[in-house]
């Protein structure tokens, strides 16, 4: 096991207000954060994820507990002596005024300078670096307000690598950017963790993508905190009793949320016939079949060992087309595929009944 | 090579001032030559009389313009960079209101009913009086702004409180002028038109004293003021301070602004012009940058409006505080549309 860097003892997250008793947001005991592991913060809103990072960089202090960082106590240490520490990244980047993309990471080195902010040859060969890090060279010179959502995040991320400390927050840092770019930020920030051997904890509610890439995830619930690798907490179910909901299932096998309805209409079975084998045409009749069934499932349908619908997709004589085949009370009736949507047929047909 | 091509426009721009001095102290009235003007300086032989215009008014005006001008413009600068919003100048703070009620209540308080005589009062004491009222309601202001800026942690709060206090002092300025007598009121009314004359040496040394501390002050904070581009979080994750940010920059902003109102009346629009003019020419927002360039353009600018202000041959002078404004509103618009492309 890695070296842990940051280290809680007793730790007892809340809020303490004058006068009033203290509102204990969550008790999460002995937690480690080690040398070069990629660790993913999960949980449902208002959970406390927001909460325990403040608590842990020190801008909140413990109820209980305390938060050390290479053996220093963090509620001992000032802003600035943190500031060697942690480095953070946020969501949102508002930037006011004019700063090119160099300046915005040079920032990363004011902790190392003096108040006159006289920066060292050294700075500047440290905060290019950090650039090409995140593969943002070549941005270099362009001000910050005309890139994208996906390349700021990359830069305040290079900014973070050059403030040099062992621990880094991102606080949902891919929560405003599409699939692709929240995939690259992901992979980024795991191979930081391992090449650089920085302590890296991110809070996102990006559960499916986590599974793929965290070392460890933190999933918080009920003012508790869960810690263990991707496949313990899937091969466990722990994934399913945490985010449960009537409308939600977590499918332990692919990793994947699926839809639940909220009323259940009719049951059935679905199947693929032999002879789809001699099928030629642009579908993958696999896939498909299971789309199909995630979308029927999705609509209230559910699986029965008895159904009220026996559905099976059959091949033609043609070898380029597929149709479904529905045994309903008896009677036998075929839909092209092509032409109709299954569940609307199903349901035309239950409601007859 | 970006920070050497800034250096070019910083230098170029803080000699410019030397000829725009001579200029504002050449024109007036009675039109001295440049030549005249080197001979008073430094051969001593000239008349008595271009002489005394020289080093009794002109020369104060214009020394007093400069300070005037860094002044503003700087303590402009801190406030855009404090709230974040580059709308914000001196007078966010309501340290204008602060001086305009201290010298509402000397020059109008026999209306009020104080029992100080204001005529004879400014008849004994001239303008130390006015200096003295106006910059103690300026640091009454300041010090109810600093109070709570430490118990209150957030901008857009003291942003509020600000302006409160500005509609409050408004208010009771307001009160004490509808009972005052039309003469009180001319006096005060002419206070608020500004004035970079009447100051003499002694005051400009207490002044220079001001710009010079609240220059420091400022300076140390460029640093912090760049961290505040990237938002309050990101700041305070890099290491600032925000309490302390917050409280420097208010003290040195309203030494600064509150220096200026005390003896010069309120002046407008220079504060929120030379940040954006500078922001234009530098290209940048690093306050490293931003805060030589602001003073520089702040200072050419004050002797630019003050040489416009007593263009005129016949002797009149128009208000300062309107020419700021004349020139100011529109530099601030087109600075705004540049600063967008």
């Amino acid at each position: 096991m890695n070296e842990s860097v940051l280290s809680t003892r007793n730790l007892i997250t809340g809020y303490q207000d004058k006068g009033v008793a203290p509102k204990v947001v969550g008790k999460y005991g002995e937690l480690h954060l080690r040398r070069g592991e990629f660790n993913v913060l999960i949980g449902v809103n208002g959970v406390g994820k927001s909460t325990l990072l403040k608590t842990l960089s020190g801008e909140i202090i413990p109820l209980e507990g305390e938060v050390t960082i290479n053996g220093q106590v963090l509620n001992e240490l000032s802003n600035t002596q943190r500031s060697l520490l942690i480095s953070f990244v946020f969501s949102n980047t508002s930037i006011v005024g004019k700063l090119t993309v160099f300046e915005t990471v040079l920032m990363g080195r004011y902790p190392y300078v003096n108040w006159w902010g006289k920066l060292k040859e050294e700075d500047h060969r440290i905060a290019l670096d950090a650039l090409k890090d995140v593969g943002a060279d070549h941005l270099k010179e362009r001000y910050i307000n005309t890139l994208s959502d996906g390349e700021r995040q990359k830069v305040m991320i290079a900014r973070a690598i050059a403030q040099n400390t062992d621990v880094i927050f991102l606080d949902e840092p891919s929560a405003h950017l599409d699939l692709i770019n929240r995939i690259e930020i992901f992979q980024l920030l795991k191979s930081i963790a391992r090449k650089k051997q920085k302590a890296i904890l991110l809070s996102t509610h990006e559960i499916e993508m986590s599974l793929q890439v965290a070392d460890n995830l933190w999933i918080l619930y009920d003012k508790e905190v869960k810690i263990g690798s991707p496949s313990e907490i899937v091969a466990t179910n722990f994934i399913n009793q945490t985010f449960s909901s009537p409308s939600i299932a977590f499918n332990a096998k692919s990793g994947v949320f699926n839809f639940c309805a909220s009323e259940r209409l009719f049951s059935f079975k679905i199947s693929l016939s032999q002879e789809v084998e001699n099928y030629k045409g642009p579908i993958d009749p696999v896939i498909y079949l299971e789309w199909e069934l995630k979308k029927m499932i999705s609509e209230g349908a559910y699986i029965d060992g008895n159904p009220q619908f026996d559905i099976i997709l059959r091949g033609m004589e043609k070898e380029e087309a597929l149709h479904w085949e529905v045994n309903f009370d008896g009677k036998k009736y075929t839909y092209d595929l092509s032409k109709c949507s299954l569940f609307s047929e199903l349901m035309k047909l239950y409601q007859l009944d | 090579m970006n920070k050497k091509y800034i250096d070019i426009k910083l230098i170029g721009l803080s000699l410019a001032i030397i000829p725009l001095f001579f200029i504002d102290i050449s024109i007036g009235s009675s039109n001295i030559s440049i030549s005249d003007i080197m001979k008073t300086f430094f051969g001593g032989e000239q008349e008595d009389s271009t002489a005394t215009i020289l080093w009794l008014i002109r020369v104060p005006k214009a020394l007093v313009a400069v300070l005037v001008g860094i002044a503003l413009s700087i303590s402009g600068l801190l406030m855009q960079a404090l709230f974040r919003n580059p709308m914000a100048g001196p007078s966010v703070l309501g340290i204008n209101s602060g001086a305009s009620l201290g010298v509402a209540l000397v020059s109008l308080s026999s209306g009020i009913g104080l029992g100080i005589n204001s005529i004879s009062y400014l008849e004994n004491f001239g303008i130390w009086l006015t200096v003295f009222a106006s910059s103690a309601g300026a640091a009454i202001v300041m010090f109810i702004v600093l109070l709570v800026a430490h118990k209150v942690n957030d901008n857009v709060a003291l942003l509020i409180v600000g302006m409160m206090l500005g509609a409050l002092t408004a208010s009771l300025v307001g009160i004490a002028q509808y009972f005052s007598h039309p003469d009180q009121l001319q006096e005060y009314i002419l206070w608020t038109f500004g004035s970079l004359g009447g100051i003499v040496y002694e005051q400009i040394i207490i002044l220079t004293v001001f710009v010079v501390v609240g220059f420091i002050i400022a300076l140390t904070l460029c640093r912090s003021m760049n961290l505040m581009l990237l938002g309050e979080q990101y700041a305070k994750s890099m290491g600032l301070s925000v309490q302390r940010y917050r409280i420097l920059s208010i003290l040195s902003a309203s030494l600064l602004a509150g220096g200026v109102t005390g003896f010069c009346g309120p002046i407008g629009f220079v504060g929120i012009a030379a940040p954006h003019i500078a922001r234009v020419v530098a290209k940048s927002s690093d306050h490293f940058k931003l805060l030589p360039l602001s003073a520089v353009i702040g200072a050419l600018g004050m002797l630019i409006c003050d040489t416009i202000s007593h263009w005129s041959d016949s002797g009149v002078v128009i208000p300062i505080n309107s020419i700021t404004s004349l020139i100011g509103a529109p530099i601030v618009i087109i600075a705004m549309l540049k600063g967008r492309k």
